[in-house]
């Protein structure tokens, strides 16, 4: 178990910001932000998932959104306190540590705040090792761990619990719910014991996203902190390259997936490299010369070539030189299975992921 | 035959300037010339992945509604050789154009539907297919008319513009036509197969900026293939027939062992009935391959189509250790011309193969032939070991040849080339005696002088003898080959070894 400083939350935040492939970090540093102001009045208690009981009760915290950024309208502050109540009375037992329901961005940071509310701990995992659009998008659903009892409440302190045994059905529902609750709402999922989430989950994506952090914002030479990026992560850079072009809506997307699609054109200065990405809520596509250099569910990230900050598509200009960075996902992602749910077809792409061999 | 104006094959910018893609707009077009086989409509980046080389890829109206789809699409397109892709008009960004750039492939936008495009050019290339067939077929007939092969060759020049075509066995070339443009890309096929025979190509070298492409030239050279191995094995045979009365005097002077009036005594006029004239001068040629390369059926074959660019009315006989033939020379024509001939002819050749050519003085009549023919063989052995591809002239030799002599018959020929004065002196087998005592013993004199059973100064004073007769017992260089040549000398003396 560890306690987690406010430096910590910091660089948790920076590697929550690193992995969110694109997403805006405004959340993400509100939430930093409500966290360490917070610190004072409890701990951050962080613990790995095999110092929990097996049969104890652990359940994911997420935020589900269609089309509302959450930093555009902020949560009151109980809403994940609800959630977790609702899973217990439904399952008439205490929820004894909470986890993530992404290693990344807003949904990989919000646990900590609701640690601190509910005094209970935070596992180091999650199931899905990186941020996925989808509450299906699991290794839990994998793993065939249920997916309900799922809590739901909205900003309007309305709230609902949904009993629904296929995950993709259960993302409709839920997202209809969303809409109706204005555009984002809290939701605790996957309830599960601590011996199905060891089994099925992805583990010390917490910690990682701190020592992430703790490269990104060290005061050290890019490079330098390249270096230890790539052994920390397996990572590589693909390209430093001059953003020549965006473009938006470059491509059909499929109804329900929360996203509008982007496409992003840099060229490389050194070797002439044409390099696209296509993004939806994350970068999910890395041609270089037209050739796939990284897709889905690869982790991409474009960082400044300058500063080795990660940079986000609002704060992406033609003319800016940036370092495209892609880290592999979990094996698991890799799998047949793993790719079938979390593969470029699933993002609406029609294209082989490099890595499947078939 | 006439070389036919019209194109046999499609090309981009002919079809965008007044083809059935005069209505696309060119967004970027490639700097190299495209040729087109074929057409496709895609539907997704798989199938392209499966288009053969020199296709036009139309993208279809699904499909190029995404931009990414756009840029892998040429990527794909790009790494099979596409002639070009063809594009919605509406979708098209500057990333792609960029991208079309980059990889340097003919990018198109068609305003109209796509199947629309695809069809018209699928019948352009459909009506010129079909002209491009007619056309290799008088192709076909014009080379089944030609009965050598460097007709042959010529003929497929001729109709590929004049590039250069050649035949070639494990890279000597055997037979050339065409340009001296050594540059471009090479096209090989191999001739038609036979168990045993060597492995002979026909090959052309397209030149990157020329109108044929490899594919077409190597449909060409294809067809051509059987009638370049039809023409080269008739005029084996007629080589072979040829060459009967060459064979029959190597084998008669290997039989009889012995001059023109020896063969004359034994087959009285057969020399004469074999077209041989005693009013003629003869120079023989004789081309040796290393003792050590294992015989391959097929090798004569090759050489004897070599040869004919250095003297096709005489085709080489195949005989033991290599290869005859013996030339009528007029006395206008200077000496050494023959060995120039071979040099520019198939020098090089020879060299590539490991041969090596030799040849006899000249000789007038027929009383000589024999004699000719181990000269020609003594050079050609003496050249191997020099060098592979030497072209040696019998006459140049000196009494280091008797190095590369394998019998006693070319010692002595050495021999009466380089010591005339020592086989004609009075006293030669004294000096024989003297000198081989002499090397037998280490240079020693006093030696020497014992094993002769004389004095001293009786055999110092012979040996001053030696160097009038033209042998320098003080140039190293010839101690062993003088050596040898007296020890060849010494079994043929009718006095006995004892002074």
């Amino acid at each position: 178990m560890r306690t987690l400083t406010s430096i910590d939350v910091g660089h948790f935040s920076t590697g929550a910001n690193f992995l969110a492939c694109h997403i805006d970090p405004a959340a993400v540093f509100a939430y930093e932000d409500m966290i360490q102001r917070a610190l004072p009045t409890g701990d951050v208690r962080l613990l790995s998932v095999g110092e929990l009981d097996p049969e104890d009760l652990v359940v994911a915290l997420g935020f589900v959104t269609q089309g509302l950024a959450i930093a555009d309208m902020p949560p009151v502050g109980d809403e994940f306190i609800g959630c977790i109540r609702e899973i217990e009375k439904k399952l008439g037992r205490k929820v004894s540590a909470l986890y993530s329901l992404a290693a990344g961005n807003i949904n990989g940071i919000l646990p900590l705040m609701a640690g601190l509310q509910t005094a209970l701990p935070i596992v180091d995992s999650d199931p899905m090792g990186r941020v996925l659009p989808l509450i299906s998008q699991t290794t839990l659903s994998l793993g065939g761990v249920d997916i309900s009892p799922i809590a739901v409440m909205g900003v309007t302190g309305e709230r609902a619990t949904l009993d629904v045994k296929d995950p993709h059905r259960a993302e409709t529902l839920v997202r209809s719910l969303v809409i109706e609750l204005g555009g984002w709402a809290a939701t605790a999922m996957y309830p599960c014991t601590a011996k199905q989430l060891r089994e099925h989950g992805i583990h010390g994506t917490m910690t990682r996203m701190i020592k992430i952090g703790e490269i990104l914002d060290a005061e050290e030479a890019v490079e330098r902190k390249y270096v230890q990026l790539v052994d920390l992560l397996n990572a590589t850079r693909v390209a430093r390259a001059r953003v020549r072009h965006m473009e938006s809506f470059s491509r059909e997307r499929e109804l329900g997936l929360p996203t509008q699609t982007t496409s992003l054109t840099l060229v490389d200065e050194v070797t002439g490299h044409i390099i696209r990405l296509e993004i939806e809520n994350e970068i999910l596509l890395v041609l270089v010369d037209g050739a796939v250099a990284a897709a889905v569910p690869d982790i991409v990230t474009l960082l400044s070539a300058e500063f080795g900050r990660v940079v986000n598509l609002d704060d992406v200009r033609v003319g800016h030189l940036l370092d495209v960075v892609v880290t592999p996902a979990a094996p698991i992602w890799y799998t047949d299975a793993g790719l079938n749910l979390a593969g470029p077809p699933a993002f609406g792409l029609p294209l082989q992921h490099p890595r499947r061999h078939d | 035959m006439t070389r036919p104006n019209r194109a046999t094959r499609l090309d981009v910018a002919s079809v965008v300037a007044h083809g059935s893609l005069r209505t696309v707009t060119t967004l970027y077009a490639a700097a190299a010339k495209a040729v087109i086989d074929g057409v496709v409509i895609v539907t997704d980046l798989e199938t392209i992945r499966r288009v053969p080389p020199n296709t036009v890829v139309v993208l279809s109206a699904h499909m190029g509604s995404g931009g990414w789809q756009v840029s892998a699409a040429l990527r794909h397109a790009w790494e099979r050789r596409a002639s070009a892709v063809i594009i919605p008009y509406s979708t098209y960004a500057e990333s792609v154009i960029s991208l079309a750039e980059r990889l340097d492939i003919n990018l198109m936008a068609a305003e109209q539907d796509p199947s629309t495009v695809a069809l018209a050019l699928a019948a352009e290339i459909g009506a010129v297919k079909s002209v491009a067939e007619v056309d290799l077929a008088q192709f076909a007939r014009a080379v089944t008319r030609e009965s050598t092969v460097s007709n042959v060759l010529k003929t497929i020049s001729y109709r590929l513009g004049t590039l250069r075509v050649t035949l070639e066995h494990d890279g000597t070339v055997l037979a050339a036509a065409g340009g001296a443009d050594r540059d471009g890309v090479p096209v090989h096929v191999d001739l038609p197969a036979i168990e045993n025979w060597v492995r002979v190509k026909l090959v052309a070298l397209v030149p990157k900026i020329r109108g044929y492409g490899p594919d077409e030239v190597r449909t060409f050279l294809e067809v051509a293939a059987p009638s370049v191995q039809a023409a080269w094995m008739a005029g084996e045979i007629n080589d072979m027939a040829a060459s009967a009365p060459t064979l029959a005097l190597a084998e008669l002077s290997h039989a009889v062992m012995g001059d023109a009036g020896t063969i004359d005594q034994v087959y009285p006029n057969l020399l004469a009935t074999l077209g041989w004239h005693a009013n003629q001068s003869y120079v023989a040629v004789w081309i040796s391959h290393p003792r050590h390369q294992p015989h391959r059926v097929g090798r004569t074959a090759i050489v004897r189509l070599l040869w004919r660019k250095v003297w096709a009315r005489r085709p080489l006989a195949e005989v033991l250790g290599g290869w005859l033939s013996v030339i009528p020379v007029s006395d206008e024509e200077g000496p050494g011309w023959i060995e120039i001939r071979i040099r520019e002819k198939i020098g090089s050749s020879l060299a590539e193969l490991g041969f090596s050519a030799g040849t006899s003085r000249r000789q007038s009549g027929i009383d000589d032939l024999p004699a000719m023919v181990q000269e020609a063989r003594v050079a050609a052995e003496y050249g191997i070991r020099v060098a592979p591809g030497a072209v040696t002239s019998f006459g140049q030799l000196g009494v280091g040849a008797v190095l590369a002599c394998t019998d006693d018959a070319a010692v002595t020929l050495v021999a009466g080339l380089t010591l005339p004065e020592l086989l004609s002196a009075p006293d030669r087998d004294q000096i024989i005696r003297d000198t081989l005592a002499f090397l037998d013993n280490q240079s020693s004199m006093t030696l020497a002088a014992k094993s002769l059973k004389l004095h001293r100064n009786t055999l110092q004073q012979r040996m001053n003898r030696v160097r009038d007769v033209g042998i320098h017992l003080d140039d190293p260089a010839q101690l062993l080959p003088i050596h040898i040549i007296l020890t060849v000398l010494k079994r043929g003396l009718r006095v006995p070894d004892t002074d």
